[in-house]
């Protein structure tokens, strides 16, 4: 193969090294873009808390908006007062007698129940969620207050 | 050549803008799941609920289904006193009774699924399921002996077969006359047979249960499509589900899974679905032992006696989840040869499991991508 020849070949091949360089930054902004996207919706994922009485959801407070919502038909067990930060009652079955009253923190993002007459012991008032994170359970009253992390579990039959 | 260049340039930069495009279909999507009818039914729907429009569009959603739910209950609960399914179990043999649009339509769908299956869904099984203990009344601990075939112990005592032979004569949901006036007015007419045992006669009674959560799945989820809801899935009581699309996965698909029979807090296997209904029977649910031998709760209307298939679960993937219900008990009754016809001709796919000493032998027709067992002791025969 003589010199032109071999000129000739380099000449014409397809991939150049400023090609090359082209490709990779393309490659490179893919994943950059993949990663970020990833991220973004991790952190755009919801901060919902549910209060669940006897199985039922009754009560829900979006951080990220401000908004609570009483489930329809649940009035009689939650009872909600805004005036001094937000206080929520919750009466097992509607028995005004037995309650959870569950106490949020707007600015931390925190939850916990202040008082209840479930047990001597109390156990849910030790209970906490601290900046969005937990799961307060009161067993004798069947009472959970969880955070909503923004994903649907799987459904199950049987 | 530099054509080439050209192509190869446009390709990844459309590479690159469907990467991006997937995932911007993500942002924003959030969720509301609401429990109601006690804890029994679940719709989990994904949407955009960032706008409030969006949320308080849900909300009412929700009121509305709550309220249709409501009124299903009403009419053919045999809890709820004063429903239609317990006017026509109070009715005389022979002796038309008048039902609203909704018992219509479930008597409706129960009769066309009773002829399907060769009598196998039969609804009028209720006084055997009572008889066996498996009726809602004997879920109280502390039930209180009624009828005169009521023991103090059913678990320890087996009915007697004067009983069981009086009301498996009872059985036969297709001998029901459903009549529609031209006023409009519903009825439907009991047969005109009756039995009689230590003195006491009974007729037909029936039980829309078997059936009930299937048809109320099917009204929240096409409610539901019906409003442009296209993302997530309604499930009553978990043995009747209808799943949506999955905005979470790129095929669309749920992993939905099925509960193990042999302890109800795992699984044993995962079916992926997207816009189906599905409808689970099983044996374990409840059932109780005595001299060894299991009396489960699905009872066999042709013997009067809990069946013997010996299909601990059965899990039926259809379009309708009322179809589902029925195609699961048959199931469970008939046996999967009873039933292979039937089910082949509706293009179902199932999955079950039996017992085989201590494992257990899964018979399915779904594709290998369809499903995974995920608990050991499970064989695919």
């Amino acid at each position: 193969m003589s010199y032109n020849d071999i000129l000739t070949v380099k000449k014409n091949k397809f991939f150049k090294k400023t090609d090359l360089i082209i490709y990779a930054v393309i490659i490179l902004i893919v994943v950059l873009l993949f990663v970020l996207m990833f991220a973004l919706t991790s952190v755009s994922g919801s901060h919902t808390v549910h209060i669940s009485s006897n199985g039922v959801v009754v009560f829900s407070y979006d951080f990220d908006t401000d908004e609570y919502t009483v489930t329809v038909n649940c009035e009689d067990i939650v009872s909600v007062d805004d005036t001094d930060g937000l206080v929520v009652m919750v009466y097992y079955k509607g028995d005004t007698t037995k309650y959870n009253e569950v106490v949020f923190d707007r600015e931390s993002g925190g939850v916990e129940v202040h008082d209840a007459n479930c047990s001597a012991s109390h156990d849910c008032t030790y209970m906490a969620i601290t900046n969005y994170t937990g799961t307060i359970i009161c067993i004798p009253y069947n009472l959970i207050v969880y955070m909503d992390d923004g994903v649907i579990d799987s459904p199950v039959t049987g | 050549m530099k054509n080439l260049k050209v192509i190869c340039l446009i390709f990844a930069l459309i590479f690159m803008s469907i990467s991006v495009t997937a995932c911007s279909n993500l942002t924003g999507k959030l969720y509301r799941t609401v429990n109601y009818f006690g804890a029994e039914i679940a719709v989990a729907i994904y949407d955009d609920f960032s706008s409030s429009d969006n949320v308080s569009k849900f909300t009412d959603k929700m009121a509305e289904l709550d309220t249709l739910a409501s009124e299903v209950n009403a009419s053919i609960s045999l809890t709820q006193s004063g429903s239609y399914v317990n006017a026509f179990n109070d009715a005389d043999a022979g002796e038309t009774v008048i039902i609203d649009k909704c018992t219509y339509d479930v008597m409706s769908l129960s009769k066309e699924y009773y002829d399907i299956t060769d009598g196998a869904f039969d609804p009028a099984i209720y006084n055997l399921v009572d008889l066996w203990g498996f009726s809602s009344r004997h879920t109280d601990i502390d039930s209180d002996i009624v009828m005169p075939y009521d023991r103090e112990d059913y678990a320890s005592e087996l009915p007697s077969d004067d009983y069981i032979t009086a009301f498996a004569s009872l059985t036969g949901f297709g001998d029901i006359e459903l009549n529609v006036s031209a006023d409009g007015e519903y009825t439907a007419t009991k047969p005109d047979i009756s039995v009689a045992v230590d003195g006491i006669s009974y007729t037909m009674s029936i039980d829309l249960g078997g059936i009930g959560k299937g048809y109320i799945a099917d009204l929240i989820a096409d409610e539901l499509i019906a409003s442009g809801y296209i993302y997530g899935y309604v499930s009553v009581g978990q043995s009747s589900l209808r799943v949506l699309s999955n905005s979470t996965t790129s095929d669309g698909l749920w992993s939905v899974g099925i509960s193990n029979p042999a302890d109800d807090t795992k699984l044993y296997a995962n079916i992926m679905q997207s816009n189906k209904a599905i409808g689970t029977s099983g044996n374990y649910y409840r059932s109780y032992d005595i001299d060894g031998t299991t009396y489960c709760h699905i009872i066999d209307p042709f013997t009067g006696y809990p069946t013997t298939e010996n299909i601990d679960i059965a899990t039926i993937v259809t379009q309708s989840a009322s179809m589902a219900d029925a195609y699961s008990t048959a199931v469970c009754v008939s046996g999967l040869s009873g039933m292979s016809d039937t089910l082949t001709e509706s293009c179902c796919e199932y999955i079950l499991a039996k017992p085989n000493g201590d494992t257990y032998d899964v018979y399915t027709n779904m594709t290998e991508k369809s499903y995974e067992i995920v608990q050991g002791g499970f064989y695919v025969v």
